[in-house]
C-alpha cells in the first residue's frame, strides 16, 4: 500500500511531460487538458492522503544516511491538502487569464510540473529529499516567472535564481553541519537526537532558517519576491503567494520542528536571532506595502509581511506556535490568492496596475471587488473572519515566549495590522467611493472578465468564509494532525 | 415557549435585508423596503420586552473562547428600542431629503440597515468580544454615510473617520486581549466579579484605558472628538442625526461598561472620566457658539452634551452605593440627547433640502413664517438648553443633584468639586447661549433673501418629528413617571438601586440651578456672542479656524514622525540590499551592464539589460555557490 504515496507525484510529473509532448488542436484544448490533469492529480492526492497516511517509502537507498524517500505525516497532509485544493481552482483561473499572455503549452507544462514538485516537497521523508525538491522547485518555476521573455522578466528571473539558489546553498551549509554532528536527518517530530544543542548546531539552525526562509521572503532577502511580480498574475498568485513562498515556510517548519528538539531551542540565541528577524520583516513588509503604488508590488510586500507572521509563529518554538503558523498559512493562502486574482482581473479587464488607477472600479467589477473586500477584511484581521483568529493564535503563541521579545512580537502584530488596514482599505475605498467628479463611464465597455475567472474568486472566497466560520474545527484538525490527539 | 431565537434573529435578519437592498435600484421600492425592515425590527425589539429573556444568553461559538453571544440587559434593550425609533424617523425623512440627490441610494439604505444591525448587536451583546465585532461592523458601515456625497469635504471627513475607526478598533482589540489575558471571562454580566480581584493590577488599567480609547473615539471624548464636526457636516442630515443620536451612544454604552462594570468604585478612574467630561462640556460648548455653520454647531453641541453624560458616568462610579440618582440622570440625559439631536438634525436637513446650504448667513430667517418648524426646533432647543418643563431640565437636574449628593456625602469642602459644579452650570449657560443664537438666527431675524417656497416639508416627516416633540414635552411635564419607568428598567444593569421617592424637580433648590444657567447663558449671549460672532456688519462669522484641530496640531505630526522614520529605514535597508546585489553583480559578471533596479512605479528600461548572458552566468553563479558550500564543508571536515 505504501506505493500509493508515489502516485500523485508520478502522475503530476507524467501529466506535465505529456502536456509538453502531446499534440493539441488549439490553445483551448491545452488549458482543458491542464484543468483535467490538475483535478486528476488533486483527486489522487486526496486518495493518497487518506490511504497513505503515516506510511513511508524509500525510493532510492545509497547509504544509510543518503537515501531518497517519501512519507505522509500530519504536517504534510495539511500542506498537501491546501495545495491540492487551491491548484485546480487556480488552474481554471489561469486557463482564462493566460489567453492574453500566450504560449500556453510551455506555461501549463511547467505549471503541472510545479504541482508535482510541491507535492513531492511536502511528502519528503528526510532532509536530503526535501532539499532536492526544494532546488527543483526553483528551476521548474523559473520559466513561469520569465514567461513573457521580455528583459524585465528575465531580470526578475535572474534575481529569483540568485536569491533562491543562494539561500539554498546557505541552508546546505547548515545541513552539512547538522549531518556531521547528528548523523541522521530523518524527519521526526521533536528531532531525532536528544543530545544537548551545541553552538555548532545552533549556527546550523540559523543557517538553515535563514537559507530556507529566503523563499519565504525574509527581510534582507525579499527583493526577488517583489521583482517577480512581473510574471503573469496566475503565477504571482499561486507561486508567489502560495506554493513557492509557503514551501519556504514549510521547509523552515520541517527544520525547526522535525530536525531539532525545538523545546531545547527555546531561549537560545538562535531563537532570538530568528525571532528578531521575523519581527523586523513583519513591520518592514507592511510599511513598504503602504508606500507602494503598484498594486501587485503592494500585495507582494504584504506577502512578505504575512509570511513573516508564519515565521514568527515557527520561531516561538512551541506546539502552539507551530499550529498557529500552519493555521495562518492556510488562511493566508486563501485570502491572498483572492487578492492577487482580484488585481489580476483589474489588469485583465481594464489594464490598470496602479492604486490610483483603480478609482471607481468597484462599481464596474462588482464580484471582483466584493470578494476582494471580504478577503481584505480577513487579512486585516477583523473578526469574525479567519485572519483574525489565526493572528490571535499567533499572538497567543508570542505571549508564551514572554519577555521583551514576546512583547515586541505582539506590538509588531498590532502595528502591522494597522498598516495592513491602511494599505488595503485605501484600495477598497478608492474602488468603491470615487470622487464625485470622477467619470465612471470611462470604465465601461471594455474587456469582459470571463465567467470562470469570477467563479474562481467566488469559490475561493466561499472557502475562506468556511474556514472563518469553522475556525475552531480547522484549528483542532491541525492540532490533531500535528500532535496525534487533542 | 422558548423565545431565545429572537435575539440572533433581530440582528441577522436585518443583515440579510441589507444585503437584499443592494440589488434594488428603484428609489420608491428601496424606501418602502427599508421602512418595512425598520418597522419589523421595531416589532422584534418590542417583543423582546415581553419575551422574558432576563438572564438567558445564546452563544454561537467561533474560535477557541471567542463566539457571538447575545443576551438582554435593561440599558441595552432600552437603547435598542430607541435605536429603532431613531431609525424610523431618519428613514422617514430620508425619502424627501434624497429626492434631488438620488445617487448611490441603494448603498445608502443598505448601510442604514447594516448599521442598525450593528447597533442592535452592540446593545444585545453578551460579551465584550461580540460587542467589539458589532461595534466594528457598525463603524465600517456608517463610514459609507460620511462618504456618501463623495465630494472633497466628505472624502476628507470620511478618511478622518476611517482613521479613527481603524485605530480605535485596533487599540480596543488590544485592550480586549489584555483583559482576556487577565480575567479570561468577558461576559458583560460577570465583569464585576471577574475583575474584582485584580483591582491593583496596573495591566487592568492599561487594558481599560485601551477599551476607553476605542469607545471614546466613537463617542467623541475630548482629544478624540475632532472627527465629529467633520463627519456630521459631511454626511447627509438624516445620517448625521443617527451618528449623533445613536452611534455616539454605543460608545457611551461601552464607557459605562468599562467604568461601572470593570472598574467599579475606582476613584482615580472616575476622576479621570470626570475631568475628560468637563473638558468635553466646555470645549464643545465653547466651539459651538463660535461656529457659523448649523450642523457644525450641532456637532460641537453633541461633544458638549457627551461631556454631561461622561460627568454622570463618572459620578455613578464615584458615588458607589448611592449612585441611584447619577444612574437615572445619565440614562435620562442619554435618551434626551438622542431624541433632541435627531430632531435638530432633521430640522437642519429640512433647511438644507430647501436652501442647499448650512451656513447661518444663508439660512437666516428661514423659519420666520413657518410656525410648525419654529415650534419643533424651539422644543428641541429649549429641551437642550435645560429650561424647566422640558426634558433637558429633568436630566440636568438629576446630574446636578448627583454632584450635590456626592459633595454632601464624601467631599464637603473640596474646592475641586465645587469648581466642577460651577463649570457644569457654566457649560449649561453656554448651551443656552448657542441654542439661543441658532434660534434667533433661524426664526427671529429677517431673511437676507426673499423666500418663495411655501411647501417645505412633507406630511410624513411632520408627523414623525411632532411625535418626538411629544416625547420631549412629556418627559418635561410628568418627569417622575417617566424617570421611574426608565430608570427602574435600567438600574439593575448599572448596579444602582431603584429610586424610592420622587425627586422634587420644581423645588426652589433645583430651579435655582436651572435659572443660574439661564442667567449665565443670557449674559454670554448678549455680551459675548452678540459682539463677536454675529455682528451687524459682517453677519455670522466663524471665529474658530476649522483647521485648528487636534488632528492637525497634534496627531498628524505625532503619527507622521514614526511613519516617516519607519519608511526611511525601510528604504535604507532596501538600498542596502540593492548595493549587495550590485556588488555581487560586479564581482561575478564583469562584462554585463547592471540593470537599474526597480523603483516604485517605474519599470526597468528594457533596452539596457543584456539578459541572455545573465541566465547563463547565473547558472554559473549557482555552481560557484555550490562550490563555495563544498569548500566550506571540506574545511569544516578537516577542522573537526
Amino acid at each position: 500500500m505504501h506505493y500509493v504515496i508515489l502516485l500523485p507525484i508520478i502522475s503530476a510529473f507524467a501529466l506535465g511531460i505529456c502536456t509538453f509532448f502531446m499534440k493539441f488542436k488549439n490553445e483551448k484544448s491545452i488549458s482543458k487538458f491542464a484543468i483535467i490533469s490538475a483535478f486528476f492529480i488533486s483527486m489522487v492526492t486526496f486518495c493518497t492522503l487518506y490511504f497513505g497516511f503515516e506510511q513511508s517509502i524509500v525510493v532510492l537507498r545509497i547509504t544509510e544516511q543518503i537515501n531518497f524517500g517519501f512519507k505522509v505525516d500530519g504536517i504534510s497532509v495539511i500542506f498537501a491538502l491546501m495545495v491540492s485544493i487551491l491548484w485546480p481552482i487556480a488552474t481554471i483561473y489561469a486557463s482564462q487569464y493566460m489567453t492574453h499572455e500566450g504560449n500556453l503549452k510551455k506555461f501549463f507544462t511547467f505549471y503541472t510540473l510545479t504541482y508535482g514538485t510541491v507535492l513531492a516537497l511536502s511528502f519528503s521523508k528526510n532532509m536530503l529529499t526535501m532539499y532536492l525538491f526544494y532546488e527543483m522547485l526553483t528551476f521548474i518555476t523559473l520559466p513561469l516567472v520569465t514567461h513573457n521573455n521580455k528583459p524585465r522578466d528575465l531580470y526578475a528571473g535572474t534575481k529569483y535564481i540568485f536569491y533562491s539558489v543562494g539561500g539554498a546553498s546557505i541552508s546546505f551549509m547548515g545541513m552539512m553541519i547538522f549531518m556531521f554532528n547528528v548523523g541522521n536527518w530523518e524527519f521526526v517530530l521533536g528531532g531525532i537526537s536528544s543530545e544537548p544543542l551545541t553552538t555548532d548546531l545552533l549556527v546550523a539552525y540559523i543557517l538553515m532558517f535563514v537559507g530556507f526562509s529566503v523563499k519565504a521572503g525574509i527581510f534582507p532577502f525579499h527583493r526577488w519576491l517583489i521583482d517577480a511580480g512581473v510574471a503573469p498574475t496566475p503565477v504571482t498568485a499561486l507561486l508567489h503567494a502560495v506554493a513557492v513562498v509557503k514551501s519556504g515556510a514549510f521547509a523552515v517548519m520541517r527544520v525547526t520542528y522535525y530536525l531539532f528538539d525545538f523545546e531545547s531551542l527555546q531561549g537560545t540565541f538562535a531563537q532570538q536571532f530568528v525571532m528578531i528577524l521575523s519581527i523586523i520583516t513583519i513591520v518592514f513588509g507592511s510599511a513598504m506595502a503602504m508606500k507602494s503604488k503598484h498594486l501587485k508590488r503592494r500585495l507582494a510586500y504584504s506577502t512578505v509581511s504575512q509570511l513573516s507572521y508564519i515565521l514568527l509563529g515557527i520561531s516561538t518554538m512551541s506546539y502552539i506556535g507551530l499550529i498557529a503558523a500552519l493555521f495562518h498559512m492556510v488562511n493566508h493562502a486563501f485570502m491572498k490568492i483572492v487578492l492577487f486574482f482580484g488585481v489580476g482581473n483589474v489588469k485583465f479587464a481594464r489594464d490598470k496596475e496602479y492604486v490610483t488607477d483603480i478609482e471607481g472600479c468597484g462599481t464596474v467589477l462588482k464580484y471582483t471587488f466584493f470578494t476582494f473586500t471580504l478577503c481584505s477584511l480577513s487579512l486585516i484581521g477583523i473578526p469574525p473572519f479567519g485572519g483574525f483568529f489565526s493572528k490571535f493564535a499567533l499572538a497567543q503563541s508570542a505571549v508564551g515566549v514572554g519577555g521583551s521579545l514576546g512583547f515586541f512580537a505582539i506590538a509588531a502584530l498590532i502595528v502591522s495590522a494597522l498598516f495592513t488596514a491602511m494599505y488595503l482599505l485605501q484600495i477598497i475605498v478608492l474602488a468603491y467611493i470615487p470622487h464625485n467628479t470622477f467619470d465612471c463611464s470611462k470604465l465601461e465597455n471594455r474587456t469582459v472578465v470571463p465567467k470562470q475567472m469570477i467563479y474562481t474568486l467566488v469559490v475561493l472566497t466561499v472557502i475562506m468564509l468556511v474556514l472563518s466560520l469553522g475556525a475552531n474545527q480547522v484549528y483542532n484538525l491541525i492540532q490533531i494532525m500535528i500532535m496525534g490527539e487533542l | 415557549m422558548n423565545m431565545t431565537f429572537l435575539l440572533p434573529s433581530s440582528v441577522f435578519l436585518l443583515m440579510v435585508c441589507s444585503m437584499l437592498l443592494t440589488r434594488i435600484k428603484d428609489i420608491k421600492t428601496l424606501w418602502n423596503l427599508t421602512m418595512l425592515a425598520v418597522v419589523g425590527e421595531t416589532i422584534l425589539i418590542g417583543s423582546l420586552f415581553f419575551a422574558g429573556l432576563d438572564g438567558i444568553s445564546i452563544h454561537l461559538p467561533l474560535f477557541s473562547d471567542f463566539g457571538i453571544g447575545f443576551s438582554v440587559n435593561g440599558l441595552g434593550l432600552l437603547f435598542c428600542l430607541i435605536a429603532c425609533v431613531l431609525w424610523l424617523i431618519s428613514t422617514i425623512q430620508s425619502f424627501e431629503y434624497f429626492q434631488h440627490h438620488n445617487k448611490h441610494l441603494s448603498r445608502y439604505y443598505a448601510s442604514i440597515l447594516m448599521t442598525l444591525a450593528g447597533c442592535i448587536g452592540v446593545f444585545l451583546a453578551n460579551d465584550l468580544f461580540t460587542l467589539f465585532i458589532f461595534f466594528e461592523l457598525m463603524s465600517f458601515t456608517s463610514y459609507l454615510w460620511v462618504a456618501h456625497n463623495q465630494d472633497d469635504q466628505s472624502i476628507t471627513a470620511s478618511n478622518v473617520y476611517l482613521a479613527f475607526v481603524v485605530i480605535g478598533g485596533l487599540v480596543m482589540l488590544f485592550g480586549l486581549f489584555i483583559l482576556s489575558a487577565i480575567g479570561g471571562d468577558l461576559t458583560i454580566a460577570n465583569l464585576t466579579s471577574t475583575f474584582g480581584s485584580y483591582k491593583d493590577d496596573s495591566l487592568l488599567y492599561i487594558g481599560c484605558g485601551m477599551l476607553f480609547f476605542g469607545f471614546g473615539a466613537k463617542a467623541g471624548v475630548f482629544m478624540l472628538h475632532d472627527w465629529l464636526p467633520l463627519a456630521y457636516t459631511a454626511s447627509p442630515a438624516p445620517a448625521s442625526g443617527l451618528l449623533s443620536g445613536l452611534l455616539s451612544k454605543t460608545g457611551l454604552y461601552g464607557i459605562i461598561i468599562v467604568t461601572v462594570k470593570i472598574l467599579p468604585h475606582s476613584t482615580n478612574w472616575a476622576i479621570f472620566v470626570l475631568i475628560l467630561g468637563m473638558f468635553n462640556m466646555l470645549v464643545g460648548a465653547g466651539l459651538a457658539f463660535m461656529s457659523s455653520d448649523l450642523k457644525r454647531t450641532l456637532a460641537f453641541s453633541s461633544i458638549s452634551q457627551i461631556g454631561f453624560i461622561l460627568w454622570g458616568i463618572a459620578l455613578m462610579s464615584l458615588l458607589g452605593e448611592h449612585n441611584t440618582i447619577a444612574a437615572y440622570g445619565t440614562v435620562m440625559h442619554m435618551i434626551n440627547h438622542s431624541f433632541i439631536k435627531i430632531l435638530l438634525f432633521s430640522c437642519a436637513g429640512i433647511m438644507f433640502q430647501n436652501t442647499q446650504s448650512l451656513n447661518l448667513n444663508d439660512l437666516q430667517g428661514f423659519g420666520k413664517n413657518k410656525p410648525w418648524l419654529k415650534a419643533v426646533f424651539g422644543i428641541g432647543a429649549v429641551s437642550l438648553m435645560g429650561i424647566p418643563l422640558f426634558s433637558g431640565y429633568i436630566s440636568k437636574t438629576l446630574l446636578h443633584e448627583a454632584m450635590v449628593e456626592y459633595m454632601h456625602l464624601f467631599a464637603p469642602e473640596s474646592a475641586f468639586y465645587k469648581c466642577s459644579e460651577m463649570l457644569f452650570l457654566i457649560a449649561g449657560g453656554f448651551t443656552f447661549a448657542y441654542m439661543l443664537k441658532l434660534f434667533i438666527c433661524l426664526f427671529v431675524k429677517n431673511p437676507n433673501k426673499k423666500q418663495t417656497q411655501t411647501h417645505y416639508v412633507t406630511q410624513k416627516t411632520k408627523i414623525a418629528l411632532t411625535a418626538v416633540c411629544v416625547i420631549l414635552v412629556l418627559i418635561g411635564i410628568v418627569p417622575n413617571t417617566m424617570v421611574h419607568a426608565v430608570g427602574g428598567f435600567t438600574a439593575n444593569f448599572m448596579d444602582a438601586h431603584i429610586l424610592e421617592s420622587n425627586v422634587a424637580y420644581f423645588s426652589w433648590v433645583n430651579l435655582k440651578g436651572g435659572f443660574t444657567s439661564i442667567i449665565i447663558g443670557l449674559f454670554i449671549y448678549f455680551v459675548i456672542v452678540k459682539t463677536t460672532t454675529c455682528t451687524q456688519e459682517k453677519g455670522y462669522i466663524e471665529l474658530w479656524n476649522p483647521n485648528w484641530t487636534i488632528i492637525h496640531l497634534v496627531y498628524r505630526p505625532i503619527l507622521g514622525a514614526p511613519n516617516f522614520i519607519c519608511t526611511f529605514f525601510a528604504r535604507l535597508a532596501d538600498v542596502l540590499v540593492d548595493i549587495v546585489v550590485f556588488v555581487l553583480n560586479r564581482l561575478f559578471f564583469k562584462s554585463v551592464a547592471v540593470p537599474k533596479t526597480f523603483l516604485d512605479g517605474k519599470h526597468i528600461d528594457d533596452s539596457k539589460a543584456r539578459t541572455t548572458i545573465h541566465i547563463t552566468y547565473s547558472l554559473a553563479y549557482s555552481l560557484l555557490l555550490f562550490g563555495v558550500g563544498f569548500i566550506f564543508t571540506l574545511i569544516y571536515l578537516l577542522v573537526s
